[in-house]
């Protein structure tokens, strides 16, 4: 259980890259670029997660008793929403790239060379 | 390359990943162990500065510095998308056919539509307490204005929708962010610096400049996600033609 | 709950987010994958929760759920509207002066106007 969160970090980073590199698909390449991302949440949290705390929110919780890291929390808070404006970014240019070029197959463009 | 060259330098590169992940995983303090310096140290830094939500407190006063740079990512791909999406020379927009929807799903779409919206806003406003805040409220706020695309149709969200008010509310919140951080540097010394009264801990006027940042920030996302939502909704929805890349270099013929 | 029971529970929702990736990342059709994304995308608020950072599993909650499968899903309806249906149109022989091969939306009525004739390039590009 102490290597399990991390490891399945690991496995969730390898296999979003190996839908990417197979992917046939630009829009299934962003995809898969969005799951290897989602790794990174799951890293940073399970490296500041601290047994028997709770959420480091002090609203209705006495100062002094255990929390989690809420640092690495924050990292991945704004990771998310930055994750999802660059999914966007990248889809956009797919759409254009599709306009321009009449396919979305990575295979097809290295042939079509502009 | 071919696909299998690529198969195979991807199946020995994953390899040496995996393995060097792997040990590294070893080398690092248990999952859930006690000891968080780093964590310790925040959570004492954001109770002293009376922010009862300490992520809050980290995002937006101790290391507000880098949410500046995670805005600005944010601003930039939603400008990126702009300028992808924009009306091709070739391309034309259709206006879209009123669509029939279920009276049920209406009614369902219009009585929750204020109350995600006011969700939105609670979320936002109460980000230095409660788990939420500007990056949080402002997704919210965002998908739930696309519930009137749900329960009624495009032509109505394009009504709730001020386009032009939301690119300019974008460009403006990202730019408060950063005048904030210059009005910290010239009142109290250095960049995003708090300059206004800490309050009383535990109170929504409570944590200085935590929740004008965040109400900068949630400004920016909603507007952010909506514009960028639209412009994919255009591309889906309205905009039509544009040919492949052969269509684009024809020499404009004379009127 | 004490710490063994809590362990087993972050143990179960990380093992169903390890295999909502990796169904994810295998699955080849875009429209299923935005699919089984946000169905990613709920197991990792649910993980999130459970390891105690509910800022993190909001967040999840509103991108992960809709607006990253949302955008993926208007991306694939763009994409079959201006190429061929599939997704992969023959790159060989583009055609721009065929009108587009979407078919008319069964599910949508048929407008009772008569359809407007489509204008020419030209009269496109001059307005």
């Amino acid at each position: 259980m102490n290597l399990l969160p991390f490891l399945a970090a690991a496995w969730i980073l390898l296999v979003g890259l190996y839908g990417l590199v197979t992917s046939r698909n630009l829009v299934h390449a962003v995809g898969c670029l969005a799951v290897a991302q989602s790794s990174t949440y799951v890293l940073l949290l399970a490296v500041g997660y601290r047994r028997g705390a709770t959420a480091p929110v002090f609203a209705d919780l006495p100062v002094g008793s255990p929390v989690v890291d809420p640092v690495v929390q924050a990292l991945a808070l704004t990771d998310v929403v930055v994750g999802a404006a660059v999914t966007a970014l990248l889809l956009a240019l797919v759409i254009q790239l599709q306009k321009r070029h009449g396919t979305v197959d990575p295979q097809n463009l290295t042939e079509l060379r502009g | 390359m071919s696909r299998s060259v690529r198969l195979w330098l991807f199946l020995s590169a994953g390899a040496v990943i995996a393995v060097a992940f792997a040990a590294a995983c070893t080398g690092l303090p248990h999952f859930g162990t006690p000891v968080h310096p780093y964590g310790d140290r925040a959570v004492a830094a954001a109770l002293s500065r009376r922010t009862a939500n300490t992520v809050s407190s980290v995002n937006f006063d101790l290391r507000a510095f880098d949410t500046l740079g995670e805005e600005s990512i944010l601003f930039g791909a939603v400008l990126g998308a702009t300028l992808l999406l924009r009306l091709a020379r070739d391309e034309r927009k259709e206006w879209p056919e009123a669509e029939r929807v279920l009276p049920s799903t209406r009614l369902f779409g219009a009585l929750l539509l204020p109350v995600t919206l006011l969700t939105g806003v609670y979320i936002v406003a109460h980000g230095q307490l409660t788990p939420g805040g500007g990056f949080q409220g402002g997704v919210v706020l965002a998908t739930g204005l696309h519930l009137a695309y749900v329960a009624a149709d495009y032509r109505v969200l394009k009504q709730v929708r001020p386009l032009a008010v939301l690119d300019v509310a974008d460009a403006v919140a990202a730019g408060a962010f950063t005048a904030l951080g210059v009005a910290g540097l010239v009142v109290a010394g250095a960049f995003l610096a708090n300059f206004l009264p800490l309050g009383t801990f535990d109170r929504l006027s409570s944590a200085g400049l935590v929740p004008v940042l965040n109400a900068a920030v949630g400004v920016e996302v909603g507007s952010g996600v909506i514009v960028l939502l639209a412009h994919f909704l255009d591309q889906a929805v309205e905009i039509t033609g544009g040919g492949p890349a052969r269509t684009r270099f024809d020499p404009p013929e004379p009127e | 709950m004490n710490a063994n029971t809590i362990d087993i529970l972050v143990a179960v929702v990380l093992l169903a987010v390890v295999v909502a990736a990796t169904v994810a990342a295998l699955t080849r059709d875009p429209v299923r994958q935005a699919a089984v994304l946000a169905m990613l995308g709920l197991t990792l608020a649910l993980l999130f929760t459970v390891l105690q950072a509910p800022d993190v599993a909001l967040s999840q909650l509103g991108v992960g759920t809709a607006v990253t499968p949302l955008l993926i899903l208007l991306t694939v309806r763009k994409i079959r509207g201006a190429g061929s249906p599939g997704g992969q149109p023959n790159p060989g022989q583009p055609n721009p002066e065929q009108p587009d091969p979407e078919q008319p939306d069964p599910d949508r009525p048929q407008p009772d106007r008569p359809q407007p004739e489509r204008p020419s390039r030209r009269e496109r590009r001059s307005r």
